[in-house]
């Protein structure tokens, strides 16, 4: 009587493809995690970026008017935006990116008498 | 068929579709399985080691991108560098002031080669292992030159390399660069400040000339009151920026006019002036060093024709070489010679340097043989000649001349430099202040000018120099409405260009006339006319700018 043997190769194609898909999970697990990493660093680069960019705005708003004290709210750059409160010789600039990643940029600074108005920065902290 | 029957043959048909795993089946699935997995392994292996060398590289890269975010953003804003490494150090380590005063430190641990961050006595592993970790460090005006003063420091490149973690992997190289964007607190502008006046002589004092006695005394003789000649030590108190004198003691009781004043030693100043005949004097002040009195010694009359604006350099303890202008204007040289026994004054040979003209001559010394003379023109220009002083005979004779400025060079100054530059201040062009670098030929004795330098445009009038450093000299000058002014002129000294620093006007009523004297190398002490013909003394005190310039 002829037997039929059909058992063997599932069982064997079953324990091949699990292997392989532990081994493919994890090592694309691992990779996911790095990209994260990586794109989380970006985002916070962009962040920081965009604040540093809302500091320079109201330099160049200050170069012109020393006295100028609006600000910015909001205000729309690269894809994210940034808002700036200037109260006395304290420029606070918080930076958000397009992912909402915040940075913010504090610069205590002195403006020169005499125009151009020079602008020095006497104190700066990033992200603190 | 019986029930016990179909109960027997469902049982086979059971079995028969069953029966396709025996032991024997299974024993050679998992042989041939095994056989398989082992041909296949290796390959795993492969792909498994290729992904281990990309996440290693992964790994690097961002260790590499934490540490150069890390260092970009500590040094940014950083208030200033406190200590580095030489640029050359491949293990290097920098420490910065962050905005609190707290100082922090990156350097590489000897043991783990990891670069580490932290308060100095404190330090944490941050990102590794560094095979090199590199601080070049610049000022904040030439990015080509590596410097390693710290107060200077405003521009760092840091350059590292982190290692792979696996055997082969690649070694991956970082640099980044970074600006301290906020300004150091111990940074200073240049400046220069006065102390308090002090009128040394309430009735008069014209054309004070002044020499140094010691680190606190100074003399100066000046035309006093009944336009005679008087003398007097002042005393400098540089901690309170005062002045205060002694006993003034009236050295010639008849007239005495352009007073120069040349050291012999601790207690006696030779001194030449102008007498009521216009005629050339000299005479031996002794200052008494515990009470600062003054008294003199038998004058002598060095010129019985004509001698007006002498200036007096010394040759050695015994000789002093004197210029002055004669009664046709010429320029005459003649060297003194001071008995350092009896004090008493005899004059060598005279020698007329300039037979045209020669007004306001002003004297540097070269060396103990040549004598860098500038004086104005007939034609009211300014002049410089090399005089040669022979120290056997003590005759004089005169090298080429030089014509520095042939619009106008009155009243000049000489500062020295180094053995073979000078710096020339006087009144130019537009009446106003002017310098410029003489350079002597040490070969052949000949002088070349640098280029000029307005360093006021108003007026200038009567300029005095003094040196601060090599690069840096005080000028002080009868100014704008003949107010008391005074500049620092710094001289690059590779060009020899000269440019202007921080300046004062230390009377804005009248100032004319000043003479200067270094007390240190930040203080100085400065005699001058005031509105009322009076003497007035004060302490000016200079200031370098420490760190980068610190607008506004």
């Amino acid at each position: 009587m002829k037997k039929r043997n059909f058992g063997s190769v599932l069982l064997m194609t079953i324990f091949v493809i699990a292997f392989l898909s532990a081994l493919v999970m994890g090592l694309l697990q691992m990779n996911t995690e790095e990209i994260q990493l990586v794109q989380n660093q970006i985002y916070a680069a962009q962040a920081l970026a965009t604040a540093e960019a809302g500091l320079n705005d109201v330099f160049s708003e200050l170069r012109t008017d020393p006295n100028w004290n609006s600000g910015f709210t909001d205000k729309a750059f690269e894809g994210g935006s940034y808002t700036v409160d200037v109260n006395d010789s304290t420029i606070t600039s918080t930076g958000t990116s397009s992912q909402n990643f915040d940075a913010r940029v504090e610069a205590e600074i002195t403006i020169g008498s005499t125009n151009p108005y020079t602008i020095r920065i006497d104190h700066l902290r990033i992200n603190e | 068929m019986k029930y016990q029957d179909k109960q027997n043959l469902s049982y086979k048909r059971f079995r028969a579709s069953r029966d396709g795993l025996t032991l024997m089946e299974m024993v050679i699935a998992l042989s041939i399985m095994t056989v398989i997995f082992a041909a296949i392994l290796p390959l795993f292996g492969q792909i498994r080691s290729g992904w281990d060398s990309q996440q290693a590289a992964a790994e690097t890269l961002q260790n590499g991108r934490i540490l150069i975010d890390h260092l970009n953003r500590n040094l940014t804003k950083a208030v200033k560098v406190t200590a580095v490494s030489n640029s050359l150090v491949t293990d290097g380590y920098i420490e910065f002031e962050d905005n609190d005063a707290n100082t922090f430190r990156y350097d590489v641990n000897s043991a783990s080669s990891y670069v580490e961050f932290g308060p100095v006595d404190n330090l944490s592993d941050l990102a590794g292992p560094a095979s090199q970790l590199k601080f070049t460090c610049y000022d904040p005006c030439d990015l080509d030159t590596p410097i390693t003063d710290v107060n200077s420091i405003r521009f760092v490149k840091v350059e590292t390399e982190l290692t792979n973690s696996l055997g082969l992997g690649k070694n991956m190289a970082f640099t980044t660069c970074a600006y301290l964007r906020v300004n150091p607190e111990s940074g200073t502008e240049e400046n220069l400040t006065m102390g308090t006046l002090f009128e040394y002589d309430i009735s008069q004092a014209k054309e004070p000339a002044l020499v140094q006695i010691d680190a606190t005394q100074y003399l100066c003789a000046y035309t006093g009151p009944g336009s005679d000649g008087w003398a007097v030590v002042l005393i400098v108190d540089t901690d309170n920026g005062t002045v205060s004198r002694a006993t003034a003691f009236e050295f010639a009781d008849v007239q005495a006019t352009t007073p120069a004043l040349a050291k012999i030693d601790d207690t006696h100043y030779l001194c030449v002036y102008t007498d009521k005949f216009s005629d050339g004097q000299v005479v031996v002040l002794t200052v008494n060093t515990g009470t600062w009195n003054i008294t003199k010694e038998t004058p002598f009359e060095y010129d019985t024709d004509y001698a007006v604006n002498p200036a007096l350099v010394k040759i050695n303890n015994t000789h002093y070489l004197c210029v002055y202008t004669d009664k046709f204007s010429d320029g005459q040289a003649v060297v003194l010679t001071v008995d350092t026994g009896t004090w008493n004054i005899t004059k060598e040979t005279l020698f007329e340097y300039d037979t045209d003209n020669a007004d306001t001559p002003a004297l540097a010394k070269i060396n103990d043989t040549h004598y860098l003379c500038v004086y104005t023109d007939k034609f009211s220009d300014g002049q410089a000649v090399v005089l040669t002083v022979d120290t056997g005979t003590w005759a004089i004779s005169s090298g080429t001349k030089l014509e520095y400025d042939n619009l106008n060079g009155q009243n000049p100054f000489l500062a020295e430099i180094d053995s073979t530059h000078y710096l020339c201040a006087y009144t130019g062009d537009g009446s106003d202040g002017w310098a410029v670098v003489l350079t002597v030929d040490s070969g052949t004795w000949t002088i070349s000018a640098g280029t000029k330098f307005e360093f006021d445009d108003s007026a200038c009038d009567n300029p005095a120099l003094a040196q601060i450093d090599t690069s840096h000299y005080l000028c002080a000058f009868s100014g704008s409405g003949s107010d008391g002014w005074a500049g620092v002129l710094a001289v690059a000294t590779d060009t020899w260009i000269i440019s202007k620093g921080v300046s004062l006007e230390f009377d804005n009523a009248k100032g004319t006339h000043p003479t200067l004297a270094q007390i240190d190398p930040n203080d100085f002490l400065c005699v001058y006319e005031d509105t009322n013909v009076d003497g007035q003394a004060f302490i000016m005190n200079y200031n370098p700018a420490t760190g980068p310039p610190v607008t506004p």
